[in-house]
């Protein structure tokens, strides 16, 4: 009896071992730069995103002020952005943006709930601008390219380590 | 009166009194119940509202803080909702929020009016508040609304607000509400309840309390009354018994100075003593009732403690003189000359305790000392001993002796009679006094009783005067008794003077071959000759000093030759000056009258003597009679006047107080009717006071002598008035004695004759409540008594005046006991001084 409980369990650990291989395997998808596709813009540089989400006022080509959004605090698509955009870990981020409020230079960027909601906003809003991941990308908003690469291209920016 | 059986049908007004004060003492509980509960009540309100007044707008506060709050939160963290009308992301945003239940509403509108997001009932009315200022906090019916705008980069995107509930005041206002109702209403049960209590247990307490104080009123004057009658049967019977008494008494002593056969002579005096023991024990037994009954009154007056001691070894001295018992009383040094006591208490007291002593005292002798111990300066403690030489009492009977009715032995009882009160009586009295008193004794040795009294001292000189005149002068003092030498010696000690002892015969013969001696004084003991042999011895010598006897028996005067004599216990002012007589002759008379001889002569000068006062009378016109004055009476003032107006007087004695008619009305008659003429008026006036000389100054009296009469008082009169000669006032020498040595037979038979009937007629007066005649006698009384000397007694006679004139009954009565007690003493010592002196006349 006890001989035929440590078998079962056995076949139950192999069977959710295979499982869960695929998932810590599978690769991240780059992130996508995103505005409104009302908004005449296709490019932006790297410059210009890090300027635009340091809280500076940017305005876009068709005189809109740019609506920084970013994505949920925690979640890969903030991090992979603060490193590879700001150049900052987490923690970096957050004493960057308590030293600029101190000395009343500016809030960070509104943060959002759900990357969906940053499409809907974005889609919405002309200036707004978010970064998602591709996969999740609908109708409605335009991809930009960051310093004249889309996500698909090779040596993309945002792209997952 | 009311027994407990019979109370009064009616409620008396007493009674209506104490119910109405129940009534009120009732009323007064409730009202002070209801009060205390009212105060509670208002006190809880007043708390309540307190506290709920402060909570308030802090609640208030607190919700509108929350409103706008939530708002402007919303409106940062919805505004993205907004942006894009998605109520999900709003509600998200909010959600926090729509959890509180405080949180009655949140409505999120975009830029353009148009619902994004409601949450909660009656969300217009939000809306409506919504158009009003941002920021704000607006009523709106039950809630409090705030509303914030959502802005995204400056532009206003739409506006969010917040409902927040006002339940939480609602709730405060509802409990306010109910604990002040619950505080009215426990006040309500709080009162209830006091009025039940009042009503079952206080009012049923008060009621019994007040029957229990019905009834012990009721008792209490039953017992009040009953005492009341007591007292007034003991004071009724006290006259009743007493009257008939005294009668008795006097009778009998009128009596025995008539000629009876010796049969009748027996019986009188057999009714004589009986009658006095009978009286005696009257006296104990009021006095015992008295006391039992707190009737007793303890009156402190100023008193000299020597003359208290004096008094009562005089009045005592013819008992101890029958025994041929010596009695010897000191006053030690350190005894203040004045006290404040109640004098005739501590005088009824040492009465008691020396007459005891005397009864129970075969042989030996009765010593009374008297000693102090100061308190502090203005209080002392008298000591008083009575010591006795008698049979002493056994220990298991000195307990009872204080008892009442109880005599240490009962065939002491038998022998001695008595009523066995008189140690109970005294025992009480010094208590009243504050004191205390008792015993110590030996069998078959003797006893002392001894009482302690606190009092006040007056005048803290010593009662020992001392006196400078007999300075260094040598005494010798034969004296076999030991008490008596020291009291003597003391006194001499005070008085400067060097004494020497001689206690025998021997020692007497041997003390004379020794240094001079200015003077012996020989004491004369009961039980010893040594006294009566040093004088025979004295009597043969060929030169000797001049000797004083202090003699035994008053009434017999020494056979042998001695140059003054003083009866024992002697005064010590009368022996000083007797002895200062003796030492420097001249300057007052010693005891043997030397005035006689040297008396001028006045014959054929008319002396008109004015007194109602046979003995007044008599002693004047005997002693004018000396001087060789044609002597004229009259009775009262009327017959004075009478006489005055028709005779013609070189003097006229006129005595101020008489029935018809007084000295002063008569005086003020004759010098109104005198036609160019002044007699020369002496008035005759028992006041020492002063004042009294300007009284008869100003009624026309030209001088005044008081009474008695003095033969040197009345030789400065003589002197001044009928030979123009002006003598000063000068002091009136004190008496040496009692005056009966001084006083001639025919006196001392006017004595006997009057003073008891006197007594008599004034007890009568004082029995029957007559007042102004009861004075009159006393005054009267007074007057025959200072003839003969009797000072004691007169004081007594003057006291029974100053009670009658008070209205004191029962003052007088108890004043006039004692007077019979000291007359009758008196009495005894008359006739054996006539009685000695028909002796000597037999004898050639």
């Amino acid at each position: 009896m006890k001989l035929i409980k440590l078998a079962a369990f056995a076949l139950l650990a192999l069977a959710a071992w295979p499982a869960r291989l695929p998932v810590r395997a599978e690769a991240r998808p780059p992130l996508a730069v995103v505005v409104g596709s009302e908004l005449k813009l296709s490019e932006i540089s790297l410059a210009t995103l890090r300027t635009i989400f340091r809280g500076d006022p940017t305005t876009a080509p068709d005189g809109k002020r740019f609506l920084p959004l970013n994505a949920p605090l925690k979640s890969f698509e903030r991090e992979l952005f603060d490193r590879k955009v700001l150049g900052l870990a987490p923690d970096e981020v957050a004493q960057f943006w308590i030293t600029r409020r101190i000395r009343d230079e500016g809030l960070p960027p509104r943060t959002l709930p759900s990357s969906e909601l940053g499409l809907r906003v974005v889609a919405s809003y002309p200036g707004a601008i978010t970064y998602v991941s591709t996969k999740i990308v609908k109708g409605g908003v335009r991809v930009l390219k960051v310093d004249g690469k889309l996500p698909t291209d090779a040596g993309y920016l945002l792209s997952a380590p | 009166m009311n027994t407990p059986d019979n109370q009064p049908a009616l409620v008396s007004p007493h009674e209506r009194a104490r119910i109405t004060s129940s009534l009120r003492m009732s009323i007064a509980l409730l009202a002070m119940v209801a009060l205390i509960v009212a105060g509670l009540t208002g006190l809880i309100l007043y708390l309540v509202s307190s506290v709920f007044d402060s909570l308030t707008p802090a609640i208030t506060q607190d919700l509108e803080w929350k409103a706008r709050r939530g708002a402007v939160e919303l409106s940062r963290t919805a505004e993205l909702g907004i942006l894009i009308h998605d109520p999900d992301v709003v509600r998200e945003a909010a959600s926090d929020y729509l959890r509180s239940p405080e949180v009655l509403n949140v409505v999120a509108l975009s830029a353009d009016g148009q619902l994004v997001f409601g949450y909660g009932q009656a969300s217009e009315q939000v809306i409506a508040a919504m158009s009003q200022t941002a920021n704000e906090v607006h009523r709106v019916g039950d809630r409090l609304v705030a509303w914030a705008p959502a802005m995204i980069e400056g532009a206003e995107v739409g506006r969010v607000a917040v409902a927040m509930s006002t339940s939480r005041l609602r709730a405060g206002d509802a409990l306010r509400a109910q604990l002040s109702l619950a505080a009215f209403a426990g006040g309500g049960v709080a009162m209830l309840l006091a009025l039940g209590f009042v009503a079952l247990y206080i009012w049923p307490v008060l009621r019994l309390t007040q029957q229990a104080f019905v009834r012990l009123e009721h008792t209490t004057e039953q017992a009040l009354e009953a005492a009341r009658l007591k007292a007034q049967f003991l004071a009724n019977m006290s006259h009743e018994i007493r009257t008939p008494m005294n009668a008795v008494v006097g009778l009998s002593k009128l009596m025995l100075g008539m000629t009876l056969s010796d049969k009748l002579r027996r019986y009188a005096e057999m009714i004589d003593a009986s009658s006095r023991a009978l009286l005696s024990i009257i006296n104990d037994i009021l006095d015992f009732s008295k006391l039992e009954a707190g009737k007793y009154k303890i009156v402190p007056t100023p008193c000299e403690a020597a003359t208290l001691v004096q008094d009562v070894a005089e009045l005592l001295s013819g008992k101890a003189d029958e025994k041929r018992i010596d009695l010897v009383y000191r006053i030690a040094p350190n005894v203040p000359r004045e006290v404040e006591v109640d004098g005739d208490r501590v005088r009824q007291v040492l009465t008691n305790l020396v007459g005891n002593a005397i009864k129970f005292t075969e042989r030996g002798e009765v010593y009374i000392s008297v000693e102090a111990q100061p308190l502090d300066e203005q209080r002392t403690t008298l000591k008083v001993r009575v010591q006795d030489t008698g049979p002493g009492i056994a220990e298991e009977l000195r307990a009872r002796i204080f008892e009442a009715f109880s005599q240490g032995d009962g065939t002491l009882v038998r022998k001695h009679g008595g009523t066995g009160l008189g140690l109970a009586i005294s025992r009480e009295m010094v208590r009243l006094m504050g004191g205390t008193l008792g015993v110590e004794s030996e069998l078959g040795k003797g006893s002392v009783f001894w009482f302690e009294l606190p009092v006040r001292v007056l005048d803290a000189t010593s009662a020992v005067r001392g006196q400078a005149t007999s300075l260094g002068k040598r005494a010798l003092l034969c004296c076999e008794n030991v008490h008596a030498r020291g009291a003597l010696t003391e006194h001499f000690a005070a008085w400067g003077m060097e004494v020497v002892h001689a206690a025998s015969l021997a020692e007497v013969e041997s003390a004379l071959q020794g240094p001079a001696i200015d003077v012996v004084i020989v004491a004369e003991s009961q039980s010893g000759e040594a006294g009566r042999e040093a004088l025979a011895t004295l009597r043969k010598l060929p030169s000797r000093p001049p000797v004083i006897l202090l003699a035994q028996t008053r009434a017999k005067p020494s056979q042998h030759d001695v140059t003054a004599q003083l009866a024992q216990p002697v005064r010590m002012s009368a022996l000083y000056e007797t002895m200062a007589g003796v030492l420097e002759p001249g300057r007052v008379r010693p005891a043997n009258n030397q005035l006689r001889s040297q008396a001028r002569s006045y014959r054929g000068q008319r002396v008109l003597v004015v007194d109602d006062n046979q003995m007044n009378q008599f002693v004047a016109a005997e002693q004018l009679a000396l001087f060789g004055c044609d002597i004229d009476q009259a009775f009262d003032g009327q017959q004075a006047v009478e006489a005055i107006l028709r005779g013609d007087y070189a003097l006229v004695f006129m005595d101020c107080q008489m029935p018809v008619m007084d000295g002063y009305t008569a005086t003020r008659i004759v010098r109104e009717r005198e036609q160019g003429k002044h007699t020369v008026i002496v008035a005759l006036t028992a006041h020492a006071l002063e004042g009294e000389r300007d009284r008869v100054i100003s009624a026309g009296m030209d001088d005044y002598l008081t009474k008695p009469l003095r033969p040197q008082a009345l030789q400065k009169a003589l002197e001044r008035w009928l030979e123009g000669t002006v003598v000063g006032d000068a002091p009136e020498p004190e008496r040496a004695d009692d005056g009966l040595g001084d006083s001639s037979s025919a006196l001392l038979q006017l004595f006997l004759e009057q003073v008891p009937m006197q007594l008599e007629q004034l007890d009568a007066a004082v029995a029957l409540s007559e007042r102004e005649e009861a004075r009159a006698l006393a005054h009267k009384l007074k007057g025959s008594l200072l003839t003969v000397g009797a000072d004691a007694q007169a004081a007594l006679a003057q006291a029974i005046q100053h009670a009658v004139e008070q209205n004191e009954n029962e003052q007088a009565e108890a004043k006039l006991t004692q007077l019979v007690q000291g007359v009758i003493e008196l009495e005894k010592r008359v006739r054996g001084e006539l009685a000695q002196r028909a002796r000597k006349e037999a004898h050639g």
